[in-house]
């Protein structure tokens, strides 16, 4: 049986500088307004309360938005104009808790729910946090990510990890809780039939919950046939790739190649594309839920006499909210849903920029950085 | 004003006494002195002013419990209180010194699944002033000034009196039992027990846009006041029985049934909100309501009753529990101060008043009265701190 990851990490040797002792040495990865990246050393972050917990950051998966801040500046409204350090998808280990923390203790291997929000206004108190306009999100600017050694987290906001679940799997928890967010929004049940636009991580992992909370037809749709073989072998019943045609003669192709003459129940956007955007509409059955969770352009094209005269509904999906993580979480611990599969590049953090270059070149599914003094190659479940 | 030596520290820094009322033991109420801190940097200190008395503060003074929960230590009873902003914290910016605030007294943890999805009302952790659930118990409002968390002061227009602010507590409850019983527009309900709860969520079932709300008591008085000051479109006055045996009880609920069907004519009812705790009220409710219709379990009395089960179950009647509110007073403030035409004069229910700590223990034999020496109802008794 190979070594748990966490006893690995400590014999590991620290790439940089060891000679500071531990809980001394915040290293981070810092996006500059300009665009380029520089390693800086931070100060180890304090408690802000008697109820946070100081997290060693061990991996942090990359997403589209880490990379469009590198190559864009900006996020709509959200300007990179100081010094950033992006990264948000993290598991970590707990390395400090405050005197008031009793659900986290130190050693426990967590997963990072990154956004922390005011607890009082009327989105928070009622139940929709994720909505809260004082959220204070790892990445978005102003508020760094979670690309350097340490990290502090309410405790509430910390998610400690089954024990079959690698560090690794466990940055996956993120990008997860974005699909658990979406499928419960859409309402699914058992027998009904998803349609999920794009087979990136997001739309993968949107068909992973969507057969977990017992959809009988899965279907993946996008525009690359490589794509598609892996969704078909990881979670979805049936792919289709789109073609070059209008969207309502591709949703036609849908409806009668997947014997879906009815349409879905529920279609998941997850590329944000008008025509796939468009498509889903059409395909989607009378009285049926379509959630939007892949941003893309502000301002679409959209069938919205399909909406009318079908009475579907078109809702938005941003982020997570209450239960998403602890249904993650849930998923992984009851193997309903495995994110070993979209894991297929990793990097030291001195290698970073690496990553990044990697994911704007859409290599792969989902690239992992390691946290600082975190090395390769260690093994990544106990199983 | 019997002064008691006690001291209890209630923030940092420097202290100064303030005037509070003390439960030591059944109908045992002391006037004491308490030290009282700064307010913490996101507290407000409050000059208490106006504090409506509820069942359990009667209930605590009367029997130094409320149900189960028992009284560990002394108790400063009062939650359903307004006053004045006379401090705040360092990092408050809202509300400011001098501003007139309704005040909410549960505090949630905010942390677990229940706070983060907006029900705060039943979170375990929840500390509520003036209960002896949590210990160290969290003391009420019948006290001089306190301080507390200022995201839980709720400002008042000037519109709005300080007696009317202490009813958006008792609001409170009504509001959030209308939005669990979802009422929709043109519905029938039928309210048991014409105390200040069930009162208020007659009102509010008229806000919501009631068709006909049908009031029951025992007391003709009271049944008489709603339907002439606009909280009730009907009333009946339940028959004093006490029916023994099962059979008994179930045959004098479906009396009761009948009565409010012929009452007003509507029938079975849409929705009922049982504001007695009473057993019979609540077998009657069975029987009055709808298929599909809805059950609002308001009144806290007999813990353990029995029920006709399979009459709410097999028309898919739902039983629904109400604690307390969460979200509410902000809605309740501009219900208040909107001039909603359907909404009645609520500031009717507030019948007596007294004046200042030494009014208190008069304050609570009143407000356990169904009427005054003058012979008017007793429907929520104030107590006035003003100058305490």
């Amino acid at each position: 049986m190979a070594p748990s990851l966490v006893e690995a990490i400590n014999q590991v040797t620290v790439v940089s500088d060891t000679t500071k002792p531990k809980f001394q040495r915040n290293e981070a990865f810092v996006l500059q307004e300009k665009g380029q990246f520089h390693y800086a050393d931070r100060p180890v972050p304090k408690l802000p309360s008697t109820k946070h917990v100081l997290i060693r950051v061990l991996a942090t998966g990359l997403c589209g938005s880490d990379v469009h801040y590198w190559q864009h500046g900006q996020i709509g409204q959200f300007v990179v104009r100081q010094p950033l350090i992006l990264g948000h998808e993290s598991a970590g280990e707990v390395v400090d808790i405050g005197s008031s923390v009793t659900t986290v203790r130190r050693g426990e291997r967590v997963a990072l729910e990154p956004g922390v929000p005011c607890q009082t206004c009327d989105y928070c108190r009622g139940g929709r946090y994720n909505l809260c306009a004082l959220m204070q999100f790892a990445a978005t600017p102003p508020h760094d990510g979670t690309l350097s050694t340490y990290y502090t987290l309410p405790e509430d906001f910390c998610f400690v990890l089954p024990p079959h679940i690698s560090i690794e799997e466990g940055a996956l928890v993120e990008p997860l809780s974005i699909a658990v967010h979406s499928a419960r929004l859409a309402g699914i049940t058992t027998g009904q039939s998803i349609l999920v636009f794009g087979a990136g991580p997001i739309g993968l992992l949107c068909c992973a919950v969507a057969r977990a909370l017992g959809a009988s037809t899965v279907l993946s749709v996008d525009i690359e046939q490589s794509r598609l073989a892996f969704a078909r072998t990881y979670a979805a019943t049936a792919t289709y790739r789109m073609e070059d045609k209008s969207p309502e003669e591709n949703a036609a192709s849908i409806m009668t190649t997947s014997q879906l003459s009815e349409g879905a129940d529920v279609v998941i956007d997850a590329t944000g594309a008008e025509s796939c955007i468009s498509c889903g509409v059409h395909a989607l059955r009378r009285g049926g839920t379509f959630v939007q969770t892949g941003l893309g352009t502000s301002n679409i094209v959209f069938p919205v006499g399909q909406i009318c005269s079908k009475e579907g509904v078109y809702k938005g999906s941003f982020r997570y909210g209450p239960g998403d993580y602890k249904m993650a979480i849930e998923l992984l611990n009851l193997k309903k849903v495995g994110v070993k599969e979209l894991i297929t590049h990793a990097y030291e953090f001195s290698r970073a920029e690496e990553a990044f270059e990697g994911v704007s070149r859409r290599q792969g599914i989902k690239s992992i950085i390691y946290g600082p003094g975190v090395q390769n190659a260690l093994i990544t479940s106990s199983e | 004003m019997a002064v008691n030596g006690a001291q209890q520290v209630n923030g940092v820094g420097k202290g100064e006494e303030v005037v509070a009322s003390v439960l030591h033991g059944v109908k045992d109420l002391k006037i004491e002195h308490r030290q009282l801190g700064v307010p913490e940097a996101s507290e407000v200190q409050v000059a208490v002013q106006a504090t409506g008395l509820c069942g359990s503060d009667l209930h605590y003074f009367n029997h130094y419990r409320n149900g189960d929960i028992i009284v560990q230590e002394p108790l400063t009873l009062g939650h359903e209180s307004s006053g004045v902003v006379t401090a705040v914290g360092s990092q408050v910016t809202n509300p400011k010194v001098g501003d007139r605030v309704a005040l909410e007294v549960g505090l949630p943890c905010l942390e677990c699944d229940l706070c983060k999805e907006g029900r705060y009302n039943i979170c375990k952790s929840l500390r509520f002033r003036s209960s002896a659930k949590s210990f160290p118990h969290f003391q009420g409002t019948l006290q001089a000034r306190i301080n507390h968390p200022a995201v839980y002061c709720h400002k008042l227009p000037s519109s709005v009196s300080l007696d009317l602010g202490a009813i958006l507590e008792p609001l409170g409850v009504a509001i959030h039992g209308s939005r669990r019983a979802a009422l929709k527009s043109g519905s029938t309900v039928l309210i048991f027990g014409a105390g200040a709860v069930g009162l208020l969520c007659a009102a509010m079932a008229k806000v919501c846009g009631a068709k006909t709300v049908v009031i029951a008591d025992i007391q003709a008085e009271r049944v008489d006041f709603a339907v002439k000051n606009k909280f009730a479109d009907a009333k009946i006055v339940v028959p004093m029985k006490r029916p023994q045996t099962i059979e008994d009880k179930l045959s004098f609920a479906k009396e009761v049934a009948e009565m409010v069907k012929s009452a007003s004519g509507i029938g079975e009812v849409d929705a009922v909100f049982e504001c007695t705790g009473v057993e019979s009220c609540l077998q009657a409710a069975i029987y009055s309501t709808r298929p599909g219709g809805r059950i609002m379990l308001i009144g806290m009395g007999s813990p353990i009753q029995t029920l006709p089960i399979s009459a709410a179950a097999l028309r898919e009647i739902d039983l629904v529990g109400v604690f307390r509110y969460a979200n509410t007073y902000e809605e309740a403030i501009k219900l208040v101060s909107s001039g909603n035409p359907l909404l009645p004069d609520l500031s009717k229910l507030v019948t007596q008043r007294f004046n200042g700590f030494d009014g208190i223990p008069g304050a609570f034999a009143m407000a356990g009265r169904v009427k005054d020496d003058e012979g008017n109802l007793v429907l929520k008794v104030v107590v006035d701190t003003t100058n305490p």
